[in-house]
């Protein structure tokens, strides 16, 4: 148990990482849009200052998709069985969008600017299903255990 | 704080003025207008247009206003005398239009005929978005008699700031039956919106033309960089290629506060104050605030006065912050008295006059 919750922070720790990076990639390449040119010094330090400023906000959202995400995953795969990792990975691809999705419904805005667009929002996700994939490669070796998922769909 | 070093901001200490209740319990109170006898026309976001008659709040309401897509923040919004209202009875309205997946600044004109509006146009329709924020939707008019209307991003559309081929983040002018100036910056270019008189906003929320014909302008920033401009045709004033805040997210919106070709604000704000409205005091009440700027802020709970030398701001005054209450709109009435609009369910109209 200890394993996969600190399996889940760190899945999910990675995807606010390359979420952040991504996004100021996608920002800054917004500015170069408007005429203005990006140093790669200027490029590094707006990626750290991001990594400071967005990503705890990243990680609340990205943690809390991931969080019912992946109960759901573990579930799905307990009743209705089929590829474990496929319903991870599943859920990288779903709950970041959903999420942002509800934000939007909910509040009529969208928070993250980086996924307004898109392609935006498709690498951003990219990097959710990456995550999400490592997080199912990492706890499968546990969760193939009889003890653990309580019944044979494993096998 | 970070307007320059060389600005002082202080909570006034002595008085130089007491604040009354007008009127109480109006619904999120935009924009004021004053009509020549003497009644006050007020806008609440909810969609009503009020009467204030010698004082008091009219239970009857307006009637003949437009479809208007009300949802937070959208809804009805400013309201401005036409320059020769005492003869033709004109005025013009800002408002959301559409649905919550299509929705567009609109701008109407109509004639003022006792408590109805008759001879309703629509004037103007902005571009669509599909969120109900940042509609900016202030006028005023040019001493040429066009008329300018403040356009916001559409929160999610902060690139088409940038673009001239929408009319988010702009301010754009136009005559008062609809049709372009020939004069327009770009009018003459192709592929570009003719209205478009300045670009690169964000939320502008407030316009005006001094006595001395200058354009001023505020505009909501994001965290931190709320701006004070001073508005030029056919200038760029950088949202979000420049800024001096950073998105609510705490993500960057640029690495850049300045960039060649786009203009820098007379000021700005860090942390934000969120400005809604703003007036030039040219009254006799208050003699010692001649040419003053005094802008309503929402986040800021106060009222803002800034004293001007040269179009540069020397030093700002807080006032009100003590009533804790959010500001949504300030105005100079004809007699030289300051109206002031709270934000809220129960909206105030608060008048400041001389503490004798």
């Amino acid at each position: 148990m200890l394993k996969t919750i600190m399996l889940f922070i760190f899945s999910t720790f990675l995807a606010t990482l390359l979420v952040s990076i991504v996004s100021t990639q996608i920002i800054l390449a917004e500015v170069q849009s408007f005429g203005l040119s990006i140093s790669t010094e200027i490029r590094v330090n707006a990626t750290i200052e991001d990594l400071l400023g967005l990503a705890p906000a990243l990680y609340l959202l990205i943690s809390i998709g991931f969080l019912v995400g992946f109960i759901i995953a573990k579930y799905a795969y307990q009743l209705i069985g089929g590829n474990r990792i496929l319903w991870y990975v599943g859920v990288g691809i779903t709950s970041f969008p959903i999420t942002i999705h509800l934000i939007q419904y909910v509040m009529g805005l969208t928070p993250i600017a980086s996924a307004r667009t898109p392609l935006g929002l498709f690498l951003t996700t990219c990097c959710c299903i990456i995550s999400a994939w490592l997080f199912a490669f990492l706890t499968s070796h546990s969760a193939a255990q009889p003890s653990y998922l309580g019944n044979n769909n494993e096998q | 704080m970070l307007i320059t070093s060389t600005i002082s901001c202080a909570e006034t200490q002595n008085k130089e003025y007491k604040v009354s209740t007008i009127v109480e319990n109006l619904k999120y109170p935009w924009s004021i207008a004053f009509l020549p006898n003497n009644d006050m026309l007020v806008t609440e976001r909810i969609g009503v247009l009020r009467v204030i008659r010698e004082g008091k709040l009219l239970e009857k309401s307006v009637s003949g206003l437009p479809n208007i897509y009300v949802d937070g923040p959208a809804g009805l919004f400013d309201i401005l005398l036409d320059p020769d209202f005492e003869k033709n009875k004109k005025l013009y309205i800002s408002y959301s239009a559409g649905t919550k997946s299509n929705n567009f600044v609109s701008v109407m004109s109509a004639t003022l005929q006792g408590l109805s509006l008759q001879h309703q146009k629509v004037i103007f329709t902005g571009s669509s978005r599909n969120t109900p924020h940042h509609h900016g939707a202030r006028m005023t008019f040019l001493p040429d008699g066009t008329l300018l209307i403040t356009a916001g991003d559409g929160f999610n559309f902060r690139e088409q700031a940038q673009s001239l081929q929408s009319m988010l983040g702009k301010v754009l002018r136009i005559n008062t039956d609809g049709s372009i100036p020939k004069d327009n910056p770009f009018v003459h270019q192709n592929n570009v919106r003719p209205e478009i008189y300045s670009y690169g906003h964000r939320n502008p929320q407030a316009i005006l033309v001094s006595k001395t014909g200058e354009v001023w302008l505020h505009e909501h920033g994001p965290q931190g960089g709320d701006e004070l401009n001073l508005l030029k045709s056919g200038h760029n004033y950088g949202w979000p290629a420049i800024s001096y805040g950073i998105d609510y997210s705490g993500a960057l919106i640029s690495p850049f506060t300045e960039a060649k070709g786009m203009e820098q604000p007379v000021t700005y704000w860090i942390p934000s104050i969120a400005p809604a409205g703003m007036t030039e005091y040219q009254g006799d009440i208050f003699p010692q605030w001649q040419g003053n700027l005094f802008i309503a802020a929402l986040a800021g709970k106060s009222v803002r006065r800034l004293s001007l030398d040269d179009n540069k701001v020397i030093a700002e005054e807080t006032l009100l912050a003590e009533r804790q209450q959010r500001i949504r709109d300030i105005r100079t009435s004809p007699d030289g008295y300051l109206y002031i609009l709270t934000d809220s369910e129960q909206g105030q109209l608060l008048k400041l006059s001389p503490n004798l």
